[in-house]
């Protein structure tokens, strides 16, 4: 951990971002889709993206992204231009590539994709797949990606967390979110 | 989500334009005259202590002394830290003594390069935690509602390894970075004082968790802000260890 | 409370400022070998800190912790610096950055960018050798003291010290996406250049190939956007005269004895295998026109073509401009036609026929691709859309 950001954190400085929470009740995602939360999540908006977590982003993270269009980049780094970006013709490889892509663009280290295989995203056919990787500290992560392809746009749930009891502990209700995705 | 380019921290990155901003916020957290703030948090489940003597593997203290100088750069200062760091290791000894709790040494595990690689994640995930409650937990801006009203973290049934190597119940983190402030900074502190002009001096920012082994449960964690305290001679450092242990539970 | 000047200003004050000490002040004498500074010191203040920031690099995610790797840098690292051989450690960290620094504790660290392109076991040399003057000459301990006296009215501490790569702020972020490591003083930067080539020529190496360096990154910078950062050169600015006075120098070098070896068999046998994934580091950053010329650069060296033409091909396909697709297909085939191509060249043969509607192309492709690649993470899907796409 970034020494620099502990004396920050101390000093109650890190930057404010007011986060909400999410009951149990079923809940619209970006006018896209709904899903049934199974748990309570924090949640907090950042540009395009719903993000829900229970133990703060570095620990467990839940990620919805609003539908990505043609050039869309997954994350956006203040001042940088080229980053990956989305193209309406992707296959669900490329948009896996996409996604380990922006990781790595992000921080993330040795960013490790399996699984890649077809699931249902509500009634949609969609695609989902693993990845393994460290976070710039060094610290062990796992994801799982949830996504579709439709008509050139792509909605991709992106569930990470450290690998050490954190993303086994929410995985559960993760799954069963999947399962409940009613578009 | 934004990044500021400048500072590839690690992803997600949940302090954004954090450098612009931390300097002057820092110091102005903090009052002229003599202030401490300590915030102590507890486990919201009841703390019960093994009988006996309740063995405390003290992590490696990350304390680091600095000088500040007139011109606002802090100098690091290696000799004040190791004499830092041996009051501090003392302090906390004499503090724990009465309470029938002794001091094991954290020894790195060099020679055994699997057991050196779970050490280090489960270090690693305790600064990820710590980091986490110190915005998310302490009310501040970051407050996340859920865990609100409550003190629930933990490192996981991984942190159980290290009661088995060293035969510990607790493990005690400190981190400590201390600041104080040169001849030169104290005559122009003096010297803008008489203009009416507020200037900081030196600080002492840290925090200390205690982690029940047996569970990865983070039973009690501590926040301190200080512009007062000197941790390189003993009988303040032991007031100063005071502060940042206030309201242990052992 | 004085009102705070942004971050980017500051930095540029202390760098300007950096560079506008007093030059040659280099009055410091040579690190001395076998012992740290005595405690009370400014220099140990600065060592404290830095041992601190290495540990992290030590477990940090970007480390590459290959042993053969690590061996072989830490050889040509001692190979330049026999005398501080036993002071100096060296840490590989993943980066698609060029970039080398070595910190005044002892510790180096070199990008695996930097890796990428270097084109021999010379060139290497010649960065370690320029580093390891830095830390002989002690340039870090002198700039942090003239900024130490000259800088006043900085009423941020943590900004000041984070910006000069020392203190709490000092972490691999800041080392890494900052080049945070005190600018050198043009002066400094002259004598890690003179003092690294003698070491450089003393090891052997031809010192000719230290301006191959520069020559090689100012083709890829001439190439580069204008907003692209190059890392090395916020730290060691690069200008005509730095070229050509390393050319002079070479030259009288090579003169007054051997012409010396290049290593590039050595350096091709240590780094070869680690080359597939450097170049999928590069292609992440989307700097195509930068990648563009390492590629170009890496093919006149003629090895492995089919490696180098695959991702060719998968710069075409990422890039995905008009008239890229066509592109890409003709990299991949090419690729095919030489050593190295690895198996996903068919994979991205067949995505790219499958943006144009090829089915047929891109079934037989991927057939292929899952052919020579048993355990491919991918393979699930493919099999689905070859069933599906009949």
């Amino acid at each position: 951990m970034p020494r620099l950001l502990i004396l920050v954190a101390i000093a109650a400085l890190a930057a404010c971002t007011t986060y909400g929470s999410v009951g149990l009740e079923s809940r619209k995602i970006a006018s896209l889709y709904s899903v049934s939360p199974q748990i309570q999540w924090n949640r907090y908006t950042d540009g395009d993206l719903e993000v829900w977590t229970v133990d703060g982003p570095l620990l467990d993270s839940l990620q919805f992204t609003s539908a990505l269009g043609d050039g869309d980049s997954l994350y956006e780094i203040e001042g940088q231009e080229q980053m990956p970006r989305f193209r309406g013709n992707m296959s669900e490889s490329e948009v896996m590539e996409f996604v380990v892509d922006s990781f790595a663009a992000v921080g993330a280290q040795k960013v490790e994709p399996t699984g890649l295989a077809p699931a249902s995203f509500g009634q949609r056919p969609g695609f989902r797949f693993d990845l393994a990787y460290q976070s710039g500290d060094g610290l062990d992560k796992l994801g799982s990606v949830l996504g579709t392809l439709n008509d050139g746009k792509l909605y991709l749930i992106i569930y990470t967390g450290a690998a050490q009891y954190y993303y086994p502990k929410y995985k559960q209700a993760v799954e069963a979110l999947f399962a409940s995705i009613k578009i | 989500m934004r990044v500021d380019r400048t500072i590839r921290v690690s992803f997600p990155a949940p302090a954004r334009g954090l450098i612009r901003g931390i300097g002057r916020l820092l110091l102005s957290a903090l009052l002229l005259a003599g202030c401490t703030q300590t915030d102590s948090l507890k486990t919201s489940q009841t703390f019960q202590r093994p009988p006996g003597t309740a063995r405390v593997l003290l992590m490696p203290p990350d304390v680091e002394l600095y000088e500040l100088l007139a011109s606002g750069l802090q100098e690091p200062r290696a000799a004040w830290t190791e004499t830092a760091k041996r009051n501090v290791v003392a302090a906390i000894a004499d503090l724990l003594r009465p309470k029938n709790a002794e001091l094991v040494p954290y020894v790195e595990p060099t020679a055994d390069p699997a057991a050196e690689r779970r050490h280090t994640q489960l270090i690693k995930l305790h600064d990820a935690v710590g980091y986490s409650i110190l915005v998310y937990q302490y009310g501040g801006p970051n407050q996340l509602p859920i865990k609100q009203g409550k003190f629930d973290w933990t490192l996981g049934s991984e942190a159980s390894l290290l009661q088995r190597e060293f035969g510990a119940d607790y493990a005690l983190f400190v981190f400590m970075r201390d600041s104080y402030s040169s001849e030169g900074r104290k005559a122009m502190m003096v010297g803008l004082a008489l203009l009416g002009i507020g200037v900081s001096g030196g600080a002492q920012v840290g925090f200390a968790s205690l982690v029940d082994l047996k569970t990865g449960n983070i039973v009690w964690f501590n926040r301190l802000i200080s512009t007062t305290g000197d941790l390189r001679t003993q009988e303040p450092a032991d007031e100063a260890v005071k502060e940042l242990l206030h309201n242990q539970p052992l | 409370m004085t009102s705070g000047a942004t971050w980017p200003a500051l930095m540029m004050a202390l760098l300007a400022c950096a560079g506008c000490a007093p030059a040659s002040r280099s009055e410091l004498p040579d690190a001395p070998t076998g012992q740290r500074p005595a405690l009370a010191t400014d220099e140990a203040g600065l060592w404290m800190v830095m041992d601190r920031v290495e540990q992290d690099i030590r477990t940090s995610g970007r480390r590459v912790s290959d042993p053969a790797l690590n061996a072989y840098v830490q050889g040509v690292l001692c190979n330049v610096a026999p005398d501080y051989c036993r002071d100096l450690r060296i840490y590989v960290l993943e980066s698609a950055d060029f970039n080398a620094s070595i910190a005044p504790n002892g510790f180096v660290v070199v990008f695996t960018g930097a890796l990428l392109r270097c084109r021999n076991e010379a060139q290497l040399a010649y960065l370690l050798a320029h580093e390891v003057t830095h830390y002989q000459r002690r340039h870090t301990l002198q700039q942090w003291r003239d900024i130490r006296s000259t800088v006043d009215a900085l009423l941020f501490p943590e900004i000041a010290l984070s910006v000069a790569g020392l203190g709490p702020a000092a972490t691999l972020a800041e080392l890494g996406a900052i080049g945070s490591i005190l600018q050198f003083s043009r002066e400094q930067e002259r004598e890690a250049d003179a003092f690294g080539l003698d070491r450089v020529a003393a090891a052997g190496y031809d010192p000719s190939e230290s301006v191959d360096v520069w020559t090689n990154l100012m083709a890829e910078k001439k190439a580069a956007k204008d907003d692209e950062p190059f890392i090395f050169f916020a730290t060691h600015p690069p200008n005509a005269e730095r070229a050509a006075a390393l050319r002079e120098q070479a030259a009288a070098l090579t003169a007054s004895r051997n012409a010396g070896i290049d290593g590039v068999d050595e350096y091709r046998n240590a780094t070869l295998a680690f080359r597939g994934g450097w170049l999928r580091d590069e292609l992440r950053r989307r700097e195509y026109d930068r990648t563009q010329v390492v590629l170009d650069q890496l093919t006149s060296d003629g090895v492995r073509l089919g490696e180098v033409a695959f991702y060719r091909g998968e710069l075409y396909r990422l890039r995905g401009d008009k008239g890229d697709d066509q592109r890409a297909i003709e990299a991949y085939r090419i690729a095919l036609t030489s050593e190295g191509a690895p198996p996903e060249t068919h994979r991205g043969l067949a995505e790219v026929y499958r943006h144009g509607g090829d089915a047929k192309q891109a079934r037989a492709e991927f057939d292929e691709y899952l052919r020579l690649k048993p355990d491919a993470p991918d393979r699930t899907m493919i099999e689905t859309y070859l069933r599906t796409s009949e």
